[in-house]
């Protein structure tokens, strides 16, 4: 790749990272469970995907990023209030910000009329103080409305001792990416006292200024009391592009040059020992309010201030890894896993004995390997974070859209699972949202009517429940209107007009193929796109949903997902003369059935009895197609498995082989989708597996029962 | 001459070809409108005066606004605008 271009790319991970921030600061902001730190977070995200793009020549999102910074300096400095309207016109400006760094990234294009309405609302909103002298919340004297503080320049005044001493030295990047001076002395000032002296010295004349060089530096003496780490802090992510240095004064004969601590007795003990600390580059116990000062100041010491080390000393290391490689390395292990079950196949047929020490080692060997997986999947696995902090713009704009106020709460974000399925859950959750806002939230007036209040709650969480993770969307709306669900199931022949059905059936008709029950198609839920395309990508995941719903109340949607899509925890089982893995998840019991249990129904359909209910048994070897007749029920294993939407069913399979980890091969990848199967495997023997698809399979069968009834009313 | 309200980095490109073309002459630039000035439009104009007092000839901003003032004394060139801004 070139290599402006993967630092382009780089550039935008971290975009989507500084989006994230700057969204979820605001929306602390919006919730009153901000401080100043989140409006400095808020303004540096912002800060920071403006320098990048300045870098890269991205003119609007410059000009944009530019104009909500203002805004947002104003409220940092105090002089906009961080009251719920400006905050929301913020959220709106992150959107747009999103937006057009997506255009950057792909090239598209966005509505320039959008970016100007809400430039133009974010310059409004701190024009019109415009002159007014105010004072901030923090008592400090006369900002004014720009932030700035007077600053004294009185040059007869004796310096008191010690002062620090900070000279800028802005590189033309500095400027190019919107690191002006004038931001960044600002910010110096509203530290303390502080006397600041410009270089002019090394200006050209007129005709061989280039407007967009840099020729001036700045020295600046800071009160002493400010702290070294607050002055870096100013700097710290504008990085090489503005190098400074930042020493203390040296006594008042001593020149400028050659500053060295003062050995005077009056001096300030702590400073000095920052200093040599600084100087030492070492031990963080440093005496200072901020632990992490020392280590900070050294990093910096010579960079002048890179952003990078001190914001990773206090996340804790990290490094970006190409996810390629992580695959690749995920894929290899798969094989290694494979493998050591093919040698402990090898050493089962040698006949050598469980205590030989061959099979001692093995069993270490397979210990190992578990662990070398698990820490492997490990490092693909990532907070559901990602995913949901795109919702609440979705939230907004469906509500926008629907004229309906909802507000989205998010739990469990940091529930992690495996990057592959975050990336495709993103979809269904977006349009279970869409649905919760679209048919579960009623109107404003609707909802005051009902005595709810007006706003409705839409909540988004996520955890881990055994070995899977579990994702529900719950609105406190209208619930599901059953009556009418009922009568149009019926009326779309999904149903039959006598079938009695439970409320929880009901209920999940909505997932049936082509199901809609708005009246009038929306624009928002009404793209061709129903429940049931929700539930066949989550089940393409390995991944079940349902819903419950209380009339008035509200519904829940539950889905449950498992952590990777990589590895499986299967039984398996001898169909025939085929070898089948069925997920574990999906098995409630094995058993061996009584005779006495199978009641026949019909030629060819036949039903179990299990602890006083009826369950449908389904042959898999005819399921399949590798035979015509099944086998005598009571000649197989059952396997009772559980479906959300066709309830329980009973399989028969030959035999059962035992429970074991497989790794999971893409049939879709590699040949192509088949019916009933999810994907495959490679067992110890290096045969190829199928893994079972149990809620296909019950669902054939469901059609299969539905299926023959117009022929028995045309009959 | 009436200085831009915006005065950033992307306003000293065309600040200097203005100043260049201004050239020659005695100058008196209006600065009540001025909202924001960064470093670089300061630059233009530190070098501008300096060039117009080189050749003799009258530099001054007049009536600057209170953001202006302000970025001048944060950024340490208030000397800028003292002499005639008072006048």
């Amino acid at each position: 790749m070139d290599p402006m271009e993967s630092i382009k790319q780089t550039y935008f991970v971290e975009c989507d990272e500084l989006l994230a921030d700057l969204e979820s600061g605001l929306l602390a902001l919006e919730s009153d469970e901000g401080d100043s730190d989140t409006i400095n977070a808020v303004f540096r995200a912002v800060h920071s995907v403006k320098g990048g793009a300045g870098a890269f020549g991205f003119e609007a999102l410059v000009e944009f990023a530019h104009v909500f910074e203002s805004t947002l300096d104003a409220m940092r400095s105090g002089t906009l209030a961080v009251d719920n309207d400006n905050v929301k016109i913020m959220l709106r400006a992150a959107d747009v910000l999103a937006d057009l760094v997506q255009a950057a990234k792909d090239g598209s294009s966005v509505d320039p009329a959008r970016t100007q309405t809400l430039a133009d609302e974010l310059s409004a909103l701190i024009t019109p103080q415009d002159g007014a002298p105010v004072t901030g919340d923090d008592g400090e004297p006369a900002a004014d409305s720009w932030g700035f503080t007077p600053l004294k320049l009185d040059i007869d005044e004796p310096a008191a001792p010690s002062r620090w001493i900070l000279t800028v030295t802005p590189t033309p990047a500095a400027y190019a990416k919107g690191h002006d001076p004038a931001i960044l002395l600002r910010e110096v000032a509203r530290l303390g006292d502080v006397e600041c002296w410009l270089d002019a010295s090394a200006l050209p004349d007129l005709n061989a200024l280039d407007p967009e060089g840099s020729y001036l530096r700045w020295t600046v003496f800071i009160d002493s009391a400010v702290e070294e780490t607050a002055i870096r802090d100013v700097f710290d992510f504008v990085g090489e592009d503005c190098p400074i240095t930042l020493d203390r004064e040296a006594p008042a004969d001593q020149p400028l040059e050659d500053i060295a601590p003062p050995p005077a007795a009056d001096f300030d003990v702590a400073a000095l020992i920052s200093l040599a600390q600084a100087q030492s580059g070492s031990d963080p116990a440093m005496p200072s309010d901020e632990p992490a000062a020392a280590p900070k100041a050294a990093d910096h010491e010579e960079s002048g201030g890179g952003r990078e080390p001190s914001k990773q000393a206090a996340a804790g290391a990290t490094i970006r890894v190409d996810l390629e490689r992580v695959d690749r390395l995920i894929d290899l292990v798969g094989e290694l896993v494979i493998n050591q079950a093919m040698i402990a196949q090898r050493v089962v047929e040698s006949e050598l004995g469980r205590s030989s020490s061959v099979a001692i080692g093995l069993d270490e060997l397979e210990q190992l390997t578990r662990e070398i997986q698990d820490s492997v999947m490990a490092i693909r696995a990532q907070p559901v974070k990602s995913v949901f902090q795109r919702m609440p713009r979705l939230v907004r704009e469906v509500a926008g859209m629907t004229n309906k106020s909802v507000r989205l709460v998010t739990e469990g974000e940091g529930t992690e699972v495996d990057k592959t399925v975050i990336e495709r859950l993103s979809d269904p959750i977006t349009h279970m949202l869409r649905n919760a806002i679209d048919h579960g939230v009623e109107t404003p007036d609707e909802r005051v009517a009902a005595g709810k209040p007006a706003e409705g709650v839409v909540r988004l969480s996520a955890s881990h429940r055994s070995g899977r993770i579990v994702i529900e969307v719950a609105d406190d709306g209208k619930g599901i209107n059953r009556p009418r669900v009922r009568e149009i199931a019926i009326n779309k022949g999904v149903i039959s007009p006598d079938a009695n059905l439970t409320d929880d059936e009901i209920d999940n008709l909505i997932f049936a193929p082509g199901f809609s029950t708005a009246s009038t198609v929306s624009n928002i839920s009404g793209r061709g796109v129903g429940m049931d395309v929700v539930k066949r990508s989550i089940q393409a995941l390995g991944g079940r949903i349902s819903i419950a719903s209380v009339p008035g109340r509200g519904s829940t949607f539950t889905m449950s997902l498992p952590l990777t899509l990589a590895v499986l925890d299967g039984m398996v089982v001898t169909v025939g003369d085929q070898t089948l893995v069925s997920p574990l998840t999906a098995i409630v019991e094995t058993l061996r059935p009584k005779p006495t249990d199978i009641r026949l129904l019909g030629p060819k359909g036949a039903v179990l009895a299990v602890r006083g209910a009826h369950v449908p048994l389904i042959d898999i070897g005819v399921a399949l197609g590798w035979r015509d007749e099944p086998i005598p029920p009571a000649n197989g294993v059952i396997l009772l498995v559980e479906s959300e939407v066709g309830g329980r069913a009973a399989l028969v399979v030959d035999q059962i082989q035992g429970q074991r980890q497989v790794v999971i091969k893409s049939l879709e990848q590699n040949f192509q989708h088949v019916d009933g199967v999810a994907a495959a495997t490679i067992l110890g023997d290096g045969r190829v597996a199928l893994i079972l698809d149990v809620d296909a399979v019950i669902a054939a069968r469901s059609r299969d029962r539905f299926e023959p009834q117009p022929l028995a009313q045309a009959s | 001459m009436q200085l831009e309200a915006n005065l950033d980095l992307r306003a000293a490109s065309q600040l200097h070809t203005h100043l260049m073309a201004a050239r020659g002459a005695e100058l008196a630039l209006d600065g009540s409108q001025v909202e924001r000035m960064g470093g670089l439009c300061l630059q233009v104009l530190l070098a501008a005066q300096a060039a117009w007092s080189a050749e003799g000839h009258a530099f001054s901003i007049h009536t600057p606004s209170e953001p202006l003032l302000d970025a001048l004394r944060t950024l340490g060139a208030s000397s800028l605008v003292n002499v005639e801004a008072t006048s």
